[in-house]
């Protein structure tokens, strides 16, 4: 299981990256898919989730469509033409990041790396 | 596999009473518990099982917290309004233990401390509260109740620090206060009662509840304004809240959490101040104390009566002519010197001569101001009277010396006349200032009062004595009446 702690500030990235490759996607869908991916190691809470998706829709990085599915209302969330730009840089940032990280973390440096 | 309308209906009734009201939030975690819920139901598990699974694992009372989260996130208003609120919420409260210390212990900066709280839990803190209140409760058809509590509290507050600080109009704005608080508690809750967050509990408990509060919000008024059937609200409010309320509600959340939630405890922490605050307002000092000052008084008044009616009766002679001019003129200063203190201290000129219960609870109640001949100590009890130096009180001291003097030279040789006087002007002081303080230094109002028609009586009796002549004088009486 990945912490929490480590997870927070790239939540943002992992949300649009998957927005980015699947067009649009429910809530639900977007925990189960992150799960399904790194098998179960990392898995998104409701608090995690969607106060991230609300912020996103607010900054006008994602559109949503209600559509009701088996008696009720399921928003679907797509990113804008912004939220394209958007996810872009985040992407970017990071992977540059994790490349950071990865350097500080070579055993070269005499640090044991984390298994 | 997907849910039947009936499941439907209960996990969305659920959801609906935790009351998320931002956005198509709402939306998003209905369908997310859902989801979950066919995905366990897909391996296997009832929709019972799977229902209880998921509540488990992220609790439907955890939904409210995913709601501020995403306010918080979202909202810089609402973040800095928190942040703001811990901040100056433990400032103020700081500010005002501080500000009541210093009452207590005369220092200073009492006021000032205290009238810088008040501001800042006035125009920051309960602002802030209401909005983050306001935020994660009410939809926006709501806001009239949040202002309306806004107001409420405002005048409430200042109500309170004006009549710490003994301003003007604390009456009218802790009334206004009151009413207000109220009619906000009335309005809130049948909003409340109406929303879906209601279900949580049993109706009647919840209306209970209200006509509990605004039973005793309203007898704490009646009270504090000494109107009729204070102590019948009171009473019926308070059985209400604290015997059926309190403790179905207790044994209901109890029931339904196996747990103390945080939300418990606060709301009792909460009753439990509402209540002291309630009670510390209400406390006033017990009638029956006041009463013996007002019999004291009354009998004083009598007995005054009947010695004029006396004096009236008899024949002035010639050498008592100057006793009873100086007498009625200390008589009518003493009146003088009672009635500014009655003003002084609020109450009615009516009240000066046959002070009465309802006139004594008018002046325990009024406002004090400052004369530049009496004060009225505010440290502990608006009751309680100075006379400064250099003035009336010592000017009493020494007209009422002269008057003696005058008494006793017009009795002539005399002997049983002149010691009646000695007794009856005896001080138990030697010194002037030991007489006063003694008389009116942190003294009741009534005390002093007392003490006042006492002399007067005194006066009315030694005239008597003086101009007697041929009948009976009282010294002569109360001889005749020893010797017996």
């Amino acid at each position: 299981m990945v912490s929490r702690e480590l997870l927070k500030g790239s939540l943002k990235s992992i949300v649009l990256k998957l927005l980015a490759e699947h067009g649009r996607m429910y809530g639900y869908e977007i925990t189960q898919m992150v799960a399904n991916l790194t098998k179960g190691q990392i898995t998104l809470t409701y608090g995690a989730l969607y106060p991230v998706l609300h912020k996103l829709e607010k900054e006008g990085a994602l559109i949503t469509e209600s559509e009701v599915v088996n008696n009720r209302n399921r928003i679907y969330y797509k990113l804008t033409k912004k939220g394209t730009d958007t996810a872009r840089e985040k992407i970017k940032e990071l992977e540059d990041f994790i490349k950071t990280i990865g350097i500080l973390l070579k055993p070269d440096l005499g640090i044991e790396p984390c298994s | 596999m997907q849910l039947s309308l009936d499941q439907l209906r209960l996990v969305e009734h659920d959801v609906q009473i935790e009351g998320i009201t931002y956005s198509h939030l709402e939306y998003d975690l209905l369908d997310h518990v859902c989801c979950d819920i066919e995905d366990r139901m897909r391996t296997g598990f009832s929709f019972d099982d799977a229902y209880q699974a998921v509540k488990q694992e992220v609790e439907i009372q955890g939904l409210r917290r995913v709601q501020e989260e995403t306010l918080l996130l979202i909202n810089k208003n609402y973040r800095m309004m928190k942040k703001s609120m811990k901040t100056l919420g433990t400032i103020a409260l700081a500010g005002i233990s501080v500000a009541a210390l210093a009452k207590i212990m005369h220092w200073p900066f009492a006021s000032f401390t205290l009238l810088l709280s008040t501001f800042m839990v006035s125009t920051i803190f309960f602002p802030s509260v209401l909005y983050v209140w306001y935020k994660e409760m009410f939809q926006k058809k709501n806001g009239f109740v949040v202002i309306l509590a806004f107001f409420a509290g405002f005048t409430f507050m200042y109500g309170t620090l004006f009549r710490v600080m003994h301003w003007p109009f604390s009456s009218i704005l802790l009334i206004l206060g009151e009413l207000l608080t109220i009619l906000t508690i009335i309005i809130g809750g049948i909003t409340y009662l109406l929303s879906k967050q209601s279900e949580k509990y049993p109706k009647g408990l919840l209306i209970t509840g209200i006509i509990g509060i605004v039973g005793f919000s309203l007898g704490t008024l009646f009270k504090l304004q000494h109107w009729p059937f204070a102590s019948i609200l009171l009473l019926i409010g308070a059985i209400l809240l604290f015997c059926i309320f309190l403790p179905v509600y207790a044994y209901h959340s109890y029931k339904k959490e196996k747990a103390i939630k945080n939300s418990f405890i606060f709301s009792i922490y909460a009753f439990t101040f509402i209540i002291t605050f309630t009670f510390l307002l209400t406390i006033k000092s017990p009638v029956t104390i006041f009463e013996g000052f007002i019999y004291r008084n009354i009998a004083l008044n009598n007995s005054i009566a009947i010695v004029e009616e006396n004096l009236n009766e008899i024949n002035e002679s010639n050498n008592s002519v100057g006793v009873i001019q100086v007498g009625n003129k200390l008589y009518n200063s003493i009146t003088k010197i009672k009635e500014e203190l009655i003003i002084v201290a609020g109450g009615t000129e009516t009240a000066i001569n046959q002070l009465k219960l309802k006139d004594v609870n008018q002046l325990n109640f009024k406002n004090i101001n400052f004369h530049k001949d009496f004060t009225i100590n505010e440290s502990n009890n608006n009751l309680i009277t100075v006379i400064e130096d250099n003035d009336r009180a010592s000017i009493l001291y020494h007209d009422i010396q002269e008057y003696k003097s005058l008494l006793i030279k017009s009795f002539d040789k005399n002997s049983i006349s002149t010691d009646f006087v000695n007794e009856v002007f005896r001080f138990k002081q030697d010194n002037a200032q030991d007489w006063i303080n003694e008389n009116f230094y942190n003294v009741l109002l009534i005390a002093s009062l007392n003490n006042l028609t006492q002399l007067q009586l005194d006066i009315r009796l030694t005239q008597h004595e003086a101009i007697a002549g041929n009948s009976n004088t009282i010294a002569e009486i109360i001889e005749e009446n020893t010797q017996k």
